[in-house]
């Protein structure tokens, strides 16, 4: 399983990704969860193209333009690789998540699962701190995710019976002691 | 149906370009009054962001004009301000330079190949879609892309907005056991890149030749990169600190981007097709083969096969970083000393889309005074729209889609960098 962290922890509410990856990184470690991966990307998601390809699930957490409630988290099953109708790629220098996800598809190299959390975000200020709205739905994910992660895996599991090596032990956020970051 | 003698052509927002730029195609009476390149990509303002900057942060700063090809402006910043400071690099850590700089020409090219330009040849609105049916080609892409961005990565300490360089080489220097794994994977990369030549040499290029004035810097020993004179096709050869005794930037209403001209000439062409032209006795003797076996002679003035000469150099990159790993001696320091000194200094590089080149003035103490840059799309903008004129004249017998789409194409063929390229010289801001 792999979580990733989009966004830049220096640009305020743009920080939410990296930051809930690196906490659940932490708790993954705590709880010798070596089956859980936590990777980072400041841009261009085309890279990590690379490293999802052969997963069973990817969890990918990324502030989002907000469009009505700030701290709004949306879950997104974006196993089929579509996330919009229209792909606008006027520019590619920076390939974006909705234009990987539909060339992964298209290459046939998405995972098994691929669930996206988008948190609606206000301030993408160079410096500035996360809104107190984006921090209290970075601290809902790391609820969340982790009980998703049970969940799914138990899919997994129910799904490819035989060799479940490395699919044990419980992920928890609860004692994790990096400090959100204010 | 005939078209109808007068109509517009508008394209409200390129796609498959870097940046934010609009086509405006006038067609009255039969003929073209008008073909306009609008940029309005916002100013960026690095030229007086860098005003009162330490010089040592010119590297640092001017990687972030462009995210696919901040190599080009590091180099750029970093050879100014050493020619200021009356330095100059050389040996193993010019030869690191060197590498880098392939590095950032393998990714930029092999994504602009494959992701923005090979549609237009198939007839796919996008690479999304045309990643379903042409799988391998695609696959091949960012395989290539990958390599590049992984020297960028070794050499530069990251891959978008490299850390590494600074004036004088570098913070860390690799050692050769670290360029080892680059060495595996550029010769599978060289392979590639010539599996992918012999593709794009089986696309259908447009019959479409304009007489452009080439611009490319021309090095006594080498295909340039980092150094040399900048030459021209029309007789122009200067040193790099000559440059504005040749060339001048205007602006015009409809873009952000400046516009540069031949003093007394007028547009000109910078980018592969220039480079290539001006250098082809500088290729290795196979890649002048390879070359020519796709039906390349030593000049190429044919804008739609720039997809060719790109994956020319793809090649020539992947194998001249191989040279520069086989040949790697680290040397005994990252960095050259660089006494300071006040003074004025030109540094000009060969780009992926063309020579860019940096002006600095820097104090005794370091502190820059004034910087200007001047990227290679700014340059090509005036050829640009030349190229669409020219184009459209042909054409015009055309439907407006196809037209359009054809424009675009056109457009494509150079590689805008939209975003570098919108950089101001002056502001002037008048209160009532």
């Amino acid at each position: 399983m792999l979580v990733i962290g989009l966004g830049h922890p220096d640009r305020a509410d743009d920080g939410v990704g990296p930051l809930v990856a690196a906490r659940l990184g932490v708790a993954a470690r705590r709880a010798h969860c070596a089956h859980i991966e936590v990777a980072e990307s400041r841009g261009d998601v085309l890279a990590l193209m690379d490293r999802w390809s052969a997963r069973d699930l990817v969890v990918l957490v990324d502030a989002a333009v907000a469009v009505g409630e700030p701290g709004r988290i949306h879950r997104i099953d974006a196993s089929c690789g579509v996330l919009s109708r229209e792909l606008a790629l006027s520019s590619t220098h920076a390939v974006g998540v909705a234009e990987t996800l539909a060339l992964a598809a298209a290459l046939g190299r998405l995972p098994r699962r691929m669930i996206i959390y988008a948190v609606e975000a206000t301030c993408f200020q160079p410096g500035a701190p996360m809104t107190a709205e984006v921090l209290k739905a970075a601290e809902r994910l790391l609820e969340s995710i982790p009980e998703e992660l049970r969940g799914l895996q138990a899919e997994l599991e129910a799904a490819l019976p035989g060799d479940r090596s490395g699919l044990s032990g419980e992920v928890s956020c609860a004692d994790a002691d990096s400090p959100a970051r204010a | 149906m005939t078209p109808p003698p007068t109509r517009t052509i508008h394209v409200e927002l390129l796609t498959r370009v870097e940046g934010e730029g609009a086509l405006e195609l006038r067609i009255e009476a039969g003929k073209v009054t008008a073909a306009e390149l609008r940029i309005f990509e916002p100013p960026r303002f690095f030229e007086a962001l860098l005003r009162g900057r330490a010089y040592t942060e010119a590297p640092d700063i001017t990687a972030r004009i462009c995210g696919i090809c901040p190599i080009a402006y590091q180099m750029g910043a970093v050879h100014a301000m050493e020619h200021a400071l009356g330095i100059g690099v050389t040996g193993p850590l010019r030869a690191l330079r060197r590498l880098l700089y392939c590095g950032e020409w393998i990714e930029s090219h092999a994504l602009h190949v494959v992701m923005l330009h090979a549609p237009d040849f198939l007839g796919y609105p996008d690479a999304i879609r045309m990643a379903r049916d042409h799988t391998d080609l695609v696959t091949r892409g960012l395989e290539l892309k990958r390599t590049g961005n992984e020297i960028i990565r070794v050499l530069g300490g990251r891959e978008i907005h490299p850390i590494n360089v600074r004036v004088g080489g570098f913070y860390r220097i690799p050692s050769p056991s670290e360029l080892q794994p680059l060495a595996e994977r550029l010769r599978r990369a060289r392979e590639q890149a010539i599996g992918m030549l012999e593709w794009v040499s089986t696309l259908a290029f447009p019959q479409f030749e304009r007489d452009y004035e080439f611009v490319a810097l021309r090095h006594p020993d080498e295909y340039p990169m980092n150094e040399g004179r900048i030459v021209s096709s029309g007789g122009i050869d200067v040193a790099i600190a000559e440059y504005e005794t040749q060339f001048e930037e205007r602006q015009v209403a409809r873009s952000t981007a400046l516009q540069s001209v031949i003093k007394g000439r007028g547009s000109y062409l910078v980018g592969p097709l220039a480079r290539f032209s001006l250098n082809f006795d500088r290729l290795p003797l196979d890649v002048q083969a390879l070359a020519r076996e796709t039906g390349l002679g030593p000049v190429c003035r044919n804008p739609f096969k720039s997809i060719l000469v790109r994956t020319i150099e793809i090649v020539y990159a992947c194998g001249e970083a191989l040279r520069l790993i086989e040949g790697y001696e680290m040397p005994e320091r990252a960095s050259i000393e660089a006494p300071l000194r006040a003074g004025v200094g030109q540094g000009c590089t060969e780009a992926p889309r063309g020579i860019c080149h940096h002006r600095y003035e820097i104090d005794a103490s370091g502190t820059i005074l004034g910087a200007r840059i001047v990227p290679p799309t700014s340059q090509n903008q005036l050829t640009i729209e030349e190229d669409l004129r020219d184009l459209a004249a042909q054409n015009l017998h055309l439907d407006d889609d196809a037209l359009r789409a054809r424009c675009e194409q056109v457009i494509r063929n150079h590689d805008p960098c939209i975003s570098c390229s919108a950089h101001f010289l002056k502001l002037r801001v008048h209160r009532g």
